[in-house]
């Protein structure tokens, strides 16, 4: 009885072990993904920081694009600041599991 | 973040394989735009993989979950993409409905002047003043050539005051719409002949520059130049071209700049042609440069880059500083197949635009700032940049420029109002003319994210490589008869 307790214990250790190992190379796998499209997302908003901004006066055509463009921008760095949220909840987790090892 | 720049250094560009005309930051802006859209998709594409290897089911996420960090990235980004797409699209028909409005007024120009000068020729018997079908050309060029000369307009103390008016107005001549009124007189010139003629503008229109291509400046030109030979002038002689020098070894231009400050001054007695060589015996490539007019007389002296050499280029006919260059290029070492990059200022530009449409030299690029070579046929695919000054009337001398608006096209015009924000110097009767102002021009090309002009930076480097060239110069003369 008491072997066969213990190799349950040992089974449901070996499995939540495995189990770790998994989930750390899913989010290991999660991370690389999430850092090559921070890398393409920053590349895209240097190309668009190149974006005319016009002075002095406009007219009423070009200031609604310049407002549109600005939102743009505006949405591009939202997203890299979200994604930078991301991969730190990722890296996160990925200390996390380390850990309960 | 680049500033838009101020209105006398904005560059509208037109051609190249497109109807759109628009300055190069819009231009630019839409490439942009489209890039921004086209990435937009790829990334969430790349989410998509993000969510797949999530290894936490979506009922167990908490506030700081990365999955819910993804979902959230996936709407941004939705968002991010149709904005681009709006704006690019939007961007794009802003720049469609400007080439279209600039299509439409400068056809309407041209038909009123086809119109007008059609009307004036068939009544030329009782106008004197027209009895000449070429005369709006040859007026405007003789006129010119009397500005550089100072000669005045032999029309005595009235063309004396003429004369002094101009020079106390710069603006008069320094004037986009003055320069566009020139265009269309100057293409309107074969319709005044037709009109001589009795033959009906509708008709003239439909064998002219705008349509079957029958009749157009180059007629105009050639009319002018025959009538001119009969007093003595504008007659073509033959000419020869020596080397004169050897520059050091220089390294390959590496832009639009530095392409318009290697052309030769017209300075008299100076050399004309800049050859330069880069590459070794396996695989050549050359540079050629050519300058301006340097002699305004109506009568040829000495040196082919006079107003003999101008009118028979534009009468496309074998013109003197033509006949000088190809003679250069021979003895340079230049062989048929060999990539030529050609660049010329004024006559120079509109000499290796010739050069170019012909099959005598493999050019692989052409570079023309200031010159009058609207009319000359290059084949599509010869990556071009003309620049073209809005207030330079030399360039209009050449005519209304060939349609390159379809697919293949490659041909960029680059137009720049040299004098917007600046009055132009007194006592120079063509300043947005000079390779100075243009030289101006060069570097704010230089300077421009408009794709096409950036790809023909591009272009020059991959055809010329890194290693520095070999440069000779060479200086033409006409020879005397016999």
């Amino acid at each position: 009885m008491e072997a066969l307790e213990s190799g349950t214990a040992a089974d449901v250790l070996g499995l939540a072990a495995a189990e770790r190992a998994e989930r750390l190379a899913a989010l290991r796998h999660q991370r690389t993904l999430l850092r090559d499209l921070r890398d393409r997302l920053d590349s895209v908003a240097r190309l668009a920081a190149s974006l005319g901004r016009a002075t002095g006066w406009r007219s009423p055509a070009q200031g609604r694009y310049a407002e549109r463009r600005d939102d743009l921008l505006r949405d591009l760095s939202r997203a890299e600041r979200q994604l930078d949220i991301a991969l730190a909840a990722v890296e996160q987790a990925i200390t996390t599991t380390t850990e309960e090892d | 973040m680049s500033g838009e720049p101020p209105q006398g250094d904005a560059l509208i560009v037109s051609g190249g394989g497109t109807t759109m005309v628009a300055t190069d930051q819009i231009l630019a802006d839409a490439a942009i735009m489209q890039a921004v859209s086209a990435e937009a998709g790829e990334w969430h594409e790349q989410l998509l993989r993000i969510r797949l290897a999530e290894p936490t089911p979506a009922p167990t996420w908490h506030g700081d979950s990365a999955g819910l960090e993804v979902m959230q990235l996936a709407r941004l980004i939705d968002v991010i993409g149709e904005q681009s797409r709006v704006l690019s699209a939007a961007l794009q028909r802003a720049a469609e409905e400007y080439g279209e409005a600039e299509r439409r007024v400068e056809f309407l120009a041209r038909i009123s002047a086809a119109g007008l000068a059609s009307a004036l020729g068939y009544l030329a018997p009782f106008l004197a003043l027209l009895a000449v079908p070429s005369l709006t050309a040859g007026a405007v060029a003789w006129f010119l050539a009397s500005l550089a000369t100072g000669s005045g307009f032999g029309f005595g103390e009235t063309s004396g005051r003429l004369a002094r008016w101009i020079d106390e107005n710069p603006r008069m001549l320094t004037n986009p719409v003055v320069v566009a009124a020139v265009r269309a007189l100057v293409s309107a010139g074969d319709d005044a002949a037709a009109g001589a003629f009795r033959i009906p503008p509708g008709l003239s229109l439909a064998l002219g520059d705008d349509a079957a291509g029958i009749f157009g400046v180059t007629t105009t030109a050639a009319g002018l130049v025959a009538v001119a030979r009969t007093t003595g002038a504008l007659r073509e002689t033959a000419v020869g071209a020596r080397r004169v020098g050897t520059g050091p070894r220089s390294p390959p231009p590496a832009g639009v700049a530095d392409l318009a400050r290697r052309i030769p001054s017209s300075a008299r007695a100076g050399p004309q042609i800049r050859i330069e060589r880069y590459g070794d015996a396996s695989r050549r490539a050359w540079v050629v440069y050519v300058g301006g007019t340097a002699d305004w007389s109506l009568v040829p002296g000495g040196d082919p880059w006079d107003m003999t050499s101008n009118a028979a280029a534009i009468a496309e006919q074998s013109a003197g500083s033509y006949r000088a260059v190809v003679e250069a290029m021979h003895e340079a070492g230049v062989q048929p197949a060999d990539p030529v990059i050609g660049v010329g200022h004024s006559q120079g530009g509109l000499i290796m635009a010739q050069v170019a449409g012909s099959d005598e030299f493999n050019t692989v690029g052409l570079a023309t700032f200031g010159a009058p070579a609207g009319q000359v046929v290059i084949p599509d695919a010869v990556p071009v940049i003309a620049t073209e000054h809005a207030d330079d009337l030399v360039p209009a001398l050449g005519g209304a420029r060939q349609d390159n608006t379809g697919d293949a096209g490659r041909h960029v015009v680059v137009t720049r109002e040299a004098f917007s924000d600046t009055e132009p110097p007194a006592g120079e009767a063509l300043p947005a003319h000079n390779m100075s102002a243009y030289r101006e021009t060069a570097r704010l090309i230089d300077a421009s994210p408009e794709p096409r002009l950036r790809e023909f930076r591009a272009e020059l480097e991959a055809t010329l490589g890194a290693e520095p060239g070999q440069t000779t110069l060479w200086r033409a003369s006409r020879l005397p008869a016999g």
